[in-house]
């Protein structure tokens, strides 16, 4: 299989702001948070932040600020090429470091940041989906709002029951992920929730949709997290040691056009839809899962978690539960997973956390450093198209 | 205890769109049928309703009336904000997907409410559903279900 970008783009730079709970940050808004991260980034890639000459960003909504405004607050030379991803939400980012990679090795940029920032001061991504409508339901979700499908942990919920249903997974596997992210965001001092949990805390906590609890789902956030893509030869001059874009996949599976389990095989509905993604990204580096050394999981609930890992092959399909129960996913277990404590516990910025964490796993900067830790992979997680998978090596 | 007479909706919810896509659905419904998009070329069904055919493509569809029975493919409870304490036999009310037999193609699922499942034991996946429509406005209902005896 054919894998043009092999190696031939970096991350040189990652930059993040202050992470706090939903609202917090309202007062600096999600285009100063942005303009901050991208700051931290070039600073941290020993460039100027000027030379910055590319944008790409996914998860359209309020909170992004296009690069109109953002190139208003920095003091960008030449704006070349900005891009955001069509569709995909959340699960978007394998796109847009897709994106940043093909523009910088095809010449369009020199300089491409990979910029998520949010603010939920004056919106909630945790509410209701059945206010606000007044030009008539979005065709994506017409069919399931009427019905009452309005929050967004039951799009991971449906496929939680499939899979206790098929396999027997429970409340007490879902628990664990929870208790893992806590632990890894314990000794991160970047991490909005640094406090452990116990599986008495986990069970005890609200029901959000049955059968996902408050401690099941990823916190709403504000803050913002950047990524700096540029050539390898360029990455050579600076400042820190180059992540390599060793490849991506923005595949889904058959029929997966929607996360709401309307269409796809059955086989698909106790997934996250990242089978095609793991076979193409697999085959287009020759890795397997043995190879990675540190996996970063979009964890939008404990139990997407899950599927993910299955997806990518990490496990059996159907085992995912007590592999974790076994401690799969700890740093000494087959694949240390979410070592930041990702979306859950770390911060939610939809995975451009996630991809910030691998870069320092593999340069050996991380707070619960993988020793030696030469390839990770990034995994979006259950969402709407595309959805995907990016692998780094350094 | 249950009133019969009572169903298990979600309160507050917003009606469902009616332009030319999506009309037919729901005032079938509201004539106590389910009513699917079938592709006038391939003869496959889709639901949601779309513009064209998933599976060839084609921009010819009509309406189909599917037979209503089908299997509860997956589920969840959501406690609902509109509901007094011990109003209702419960305070959650469920959406479940179900996948309707007699379709043609690939898999055709719906999303729904099961009207007569109120409590964690009364639905599994699994579970056997048939037609239960329920009109929520002047010749606009939605296709429920109501639970039919075995698991199949």
């Amino acid at each position: 299989m054919d894998n043009h970008l092999r190696d031939k783009a970096c991350i040189v730079g990652i930059g993040q702001t202050l992470y706090t709970k939903r609202g917090a940050l309202h007062e600096i808004g999600a285009l100063k948070l942005a303009v901050q991260a991208i700051n931290a980034a070039a600073a941290d890639a020993g460039i100027d932040v000027a030379d910055i000459d590319g944008f790409t960003s996914f998860c359209q909504d309020v909170s992004t600020r296009p690069p109109y405004d953002l190139t208003m607050a920095l003091p960008t030379r030449n704006l070349r090429y900005s891009s955001i991803v069509w569709g995909g939400g959340g699960s978007g980012l394998p796109t847009a470091v897709t994106d940043a990679a093909m523009a910088v090795t095809s010449g369009q940029a020199d300089f491409v940041v990979v910029v998520r920032s949010i603010s939920q001061g004056a919106f909630r991504m945790g509410g209701s989906w059945a206010d606000g409508y007044k030009d008539g339901l979005p065709l994506n979700t017409a069919h399931a709002i009427p019905m009452g499908f309005v929050v967004a942990p039951a799009i991971y919920a449906m496929r939680a029951r499939r899979h206790m249903a098929e396999y027997g997974t429970t409340e007490e596997h879902f628990a664990q992920v929870a208790i893992h992210s806590r632990e890894m965001a314990a000794t991160n001092p970047k991490a909005v929730m640094r406090r452990t949990l116990t599986v008495e805390e986990h069970h005890a906590s609200r029901m959000i949709a049955d059968p996902l609890r408050m401690f099941d789902c990823c916190m709403e956030n504000d803050g913002a997290a950047a990524l700096i893509v540029t050539t390898a030869e360029r990455a050579k001059d600076l400042a820190k040691t180059p992540v390599y874009i060793h490849g991506t996949s923005t595949k889904s599976v058959h029929r997966w056009s929607n996360p709401i389990a309307y269409r796809e095989d059955t086989e698909y509905l106790a997934s996250s839809g990242h089978a095609a993604a793991a076979e193409e990204l697999y085959g287009k580096t020759g890795l397997g899962p043995d190879d990675v050394d540190v996996a970063l999981l979009y964890d939008g609930t404990t139990a997407g978690l899950l599927l993910v890992l299955e997806d990518w092959g990490f496990c059996e399909r159907g085992e995912s539960g007590p592999f974790v129960a076994s401690g799969g996913i700890k740093m000494d277990g087959r694949i240390p997973t979410n070592t930041h404590g990702g979306n859950l516990a770390e911060v939610y910025l939809q995975g451009a956390n996630h991809l910030v964490e691998a870069v320092r796993q593999l340069r050996g900067e991380a707070c619960n450093q993988v020793p030696d830790a030469e390839i990770a992979l990034y995994s979006s997680g259950v969402g709407y198209p595309p959805l995907g998978g990016v692998m780094l090596r350094r | 205890m249950r009133p019969p007479e009572v169903h298990n909706r979600p309160g507050g919810m917003p009606l469902p769109n009616t332009d030319a896509r999506e009309a037919g659905m729901w005032s079938a419904a509201a004539e106590g049928r389910l009513d699917v998009q079938n592709c006038d070329r391939c003869q496959h069904h889709r639901n949601p309703p779309s513009d064209g055919c998933p599976n060839c493509g084609s921009l010819d569809w009509s309406w189909k009336t599917l037979p209503g029975t089908g299997v509860v493919m997956t589920y969840v409870w959501i406690a609902d904000p509109t509901r007094q304490p011990g109003e209702w036999p419960s305070p959650n009310y469920n959406v479940a997907v179900v996948e309707l037999d007699g379709a043609t193609g690939g898999p055709t699922r719906i999303v729904t409410n099961i009207l007569d499942a109120w409590l964690p034991e009364d639905l599994q996946v699994g579970q056997r559903v048939e037609l239960a429509c329920v009109t929520v406005a002047e010749g606009v209902g939605v296709p429920c279900f109501k639970r039919a005896g075995r698991i199949g």
